[in-house]
């Protein structure tokens, strides 16, 4: 019995193409390093996330977004607080301790702590209106991880790492549906596998991760399904794919239209009969609806005051959308302000911050940075490439309409969460917010429908010269990584 | 690796753009002497600076500072407050069970730009030390904070009361040293506060594999697609 699950194992390891493996263990190499340049508790929100996770983790429940008796449990709060890692957040001129005297008073704090400690620190936290997909996940890490807080995040930070492969798995597949060369398959995969800010999320604690990784299976479900056909257990795992993306974070809610854009494109391409089409739309909205019910029983048996409440995105206040404003919005976002335009409310905040700055030059909590030059040169990259898309479909015209289904299919998750994050923010810089609530690392979930945008212009392009922009992509992509992990170990340890 | 007549393209740029990169930027990355901090007690806002006032003859204490065994400077800041024509000079001395330096630094150097003042380097460690800058010239003010999120815990008196605003002060190894030369001391610090297996030797090997692995898996997972893509006579 063993020796044949043994056997299966390794005939699916082998069963690995060679450059996926080695994909995979680029994205595992660069995470894990990731993970050990940036000290801890260090990551974007990463103490509130921890906490969040720790605290379901040890009670079952989630902890308590504008009340509680304290934020943190007394072990991250000492972290925080008195051995200093706090005080380090965003300001490069702050280093952590590392003396051996630092981590000895630590150990003597944490090991003269009562039991139950770790479960104390039930709110508020801004994160507790988070739902719990992610928090679960890395609170049975924290439960099951031996030893205290720092552990406990080694720990946690590591089952993020591994959640990598699954993202780059998904990314590949997805190519896989697309494409009949391996070299374009090599670009999707290798986009998310080498991508900076994911493997900087990677190596923290961070939803986020697990967004990515729900978001990616998505896609690739949805294109699948439209390539093979309608069945009840294909629109079952797209349903439940979209209901992960709901469990695990409020920008996850974006996963809905798309849900529903998969199911009505499957149902127009292949025309089942109509009980046939009952009974798959029935599984698919079943798996949907089954993280909804999921959900809240969660927040009811939470009751402790964060229940009704459903992440950031979806909670957006009570502005509402004049769809004129709205639009103008998102085009001085992008490009400069026509005459006939009122200006845009919020800060000098646009393109070039969110697609070039935070989502690949801008590590730890944006205070280490890669030059302007590499960030030009990314800007660049992503206009011409997105121009280069455009010309591809032109060029193509006819392969362009005998493939608007799939084209639909990657390009409509990437619009539906677009028109997400622009709305909130839209909606919060017409209320009383300052804050645009709009950051590079929100895009990341995107990274398959880029990935499969850039494969498209390689595949599209004559053979070498196709060759040469996927060596060049993915070089820069891995080069960037490399720079951002030296610069924040130099940043935090130097 | 490059078995077939026709050159891998993809493989071959990303070599190249890697073995461009790593000679122009990663060596000298590597090899670029800079200055290191030891540790820093208390923080360089980046919310609000707040001057720490000393006027002639005034002394102000830092209690509980942690020094690292690398220290041999200490970095602060003097801030004109409109008394003094030159940057007055200063009594540094740092005290601890076991370890005592004593540095006069001399006035005329500028006005609100880091200063690294000698210290005598400890033979290990040291915690719970006090460093006391004294004012032997006209008023000034030392760079400081009191912003909650910011404060260290240590205890700041000046003149002997206790005050809320902390000096910045950091100590540092005042020779600039390079990223190669102390690279082992930097994995000890990546490994403070983290378990098993993240030692310092597991830890360089990590780095270079990464540096090294991360380039390789890159460039053959480029070549090896090439290679199949030609093999199933893909155009």
């Amino acid at each position: 019995m063993i020796r044949a699950v043994a056997r299966r194992v390794l005939a699916g390891i082998r069963g690995v193409p060679l450059p996926l493996a080695l994909l995979l263990a680029s994205a595992l190499l660069l995470g894990t390093a990731w993970s050990l340049v940036t000290a801890p508790l260090q990551g974007f929100d990463e103490p509130n996330h921890v906490a969040y996770a720790v605290h379901l983790g040890q009670t079952g429940k989630p902890p308590m977004v504008s009340t509680g008796i304290a934020s943190f449990d007394p072990a991250e709060a000492h972290a925080l607080n008195i051995a200093g890692f706090g005080r380090m957040a965003q300001n490069p001129a702050v280093r952590p301790p590392w003396r051996a005297a630092d981590e000895r008073a630590f150990e003597r704090f944490e090991a003269g702590l009562p039991d139950g400690s770790k479960a104390r620190g039930n709110g508020p936290n801004p994160l507790a209106k988070n739902p719990p997909l992610y928090y679960a996940y890395e609170g049975i890490v924290s439960r099951i991880a031996p030893g205290g807080l720092f552990t406990d995040l080694w720990a946690m930070r590591t089952a993020n790492v591994l959640l990598l492969l699954p993202a780059v798995i998904f990314a590949w597949l997805l190519a896989a549906e697309l494409f009949r060369r391996t070299l374009p398959r090599v670009v999707v995969a290798g986009v998310v596998a080498l991508q900076p800010v994911l493997g900087q999320i990677a190596g923290i604690v961070n939803s986020d991760m697990l967004l990515v990784v729900a978001w990616l299976a998505l896609t690739w479900l949805g294109v699948r399904t439209y390539r093979r056909g309608v069945s009840a257990r294909r629109l079952a795992a797209v349903g439940a794919a979209a209901g992960a993306c709901v469990l695990t974070h409020g920008r996850g809610i974006a996963a809905i239209p798309v849900f529903l854009l998969i199911v009505l494109l499957v149902m127009v391409r292949h025309r089942p009969p109509p009980r046939h089409a009952l009974r798959a739309a029935i599984a698919g909205g079943a798996a949907l609806a089954a993280a909804a019910v999921a959900y809240l029983v969660y927040t009811a048996a939470a009751s402790n005051g964060s229940a009704g409440v459903y992440g950031g995105e979806a909670n957006l206040g009570p502005t509402g959308v004049n769809p004129r404003e709205f639009l103008s919005f998102v085009w001085q976002f992008y490009l400069p302000r026509l005459g006939a335009m009122t200006p845009r409310p919020g800060p000098d905040y646009g393109f070039r911050q969110v697609w070039v700055q935070t989502l690949f030059g801008s590590f730890g909590g944006y205070e280490v940075n890669l030059s302007d030059g590499v960030r030009d040169t990314i800007q660049v990259t992503l206009v011409g490439g997105a121009l280069a898309v455009l010309a591809v479909c032109i060029r193509r015209w006819e392969q362009t309409k005998r493939h608007w289904g799939e084209i639909a299919l990657v390009a409509g998750p990437a619009l539906c969460m677009l028109v997400l994050l622009h709305l909130a923010s839209y909606r919060a810089l017409a209320g009383t917010n300052t804050d645009p609530l709009i950051t590079g690392r929100y895009l990341l979930p995107l990274l398959g429908s880029f990935g499969v945008g850039a494969a498209l212009v390689v595949d599209s392009l004559p053979r070498r010269v196709g060759a040469a922009v996927a060596g060049a992509l993915l070089t820069g992509l891995a080069l960037a990584s490399l720079s951002g992990i030296a610069l924040t170990l130099a940043r935090t340890y130097v | 690796m490059f078995r077939s007549r026709i050159v891998p393209v993809a493989a071959v740029v990303a070599f190249a753009l890697f073995a461009v990169a790593f000679a122009t930027s990663l060596v000298p990355w590597l090899t670029r002497e800079r200055q290191s901090v030891s540790s820093t007690p208390t923080t360089l806002s980046r919310f609000a600076l707040t001057d720490v006032r000393l006027r002639h003859g005034a002394e102000v204490c830092v209690r509980g500072v942690g020094i690292d065994r690398t220290a041999d400077g200490l970095q602060l800041r003097v801030v004109d407050v409109g008394k003094a024509d030159v940057t007055p000079t200063l009594g540094i001395e740092v005290r601890a069970p076991g370890y005592e330096s004593h540095t006069r630094l001399a006035g005329g150097y500028p006005f609100g730009v880091p200063v690294v003042v000698p210290v005598r380097r400890p033979a290990r460690d040291v915690d719970g030390a006090r460093v006391c800058v004294r004012n032997r010239g006209k008023a000034i003010a030392l760079t400081g904070t009191k912003e909650p999120m910011e404060l260290a815990k240590v205890r700041v008196r000046l003149d002997g009361r206790t005050i809320a605003p902390q000096p910045w002060l950091t100590f540092v190894r005042r020779a600039p040293i390079s990223v190669l030369a102390h690279a082992g001391e930097i994995l000890d610090r990546v490994a403070a506060f983290r378990p098993f297996p993240a030692v310092p030797a597991l830890l360089g090997l990590l780095a270079a594999l990464v540096l090294v692995g991360v380039p390789i898996a890159v460039v053959s997972a480029l070549a090896t697609a090439e290679r199949a893509d030609r093999r199933d006579g893909a155009p």
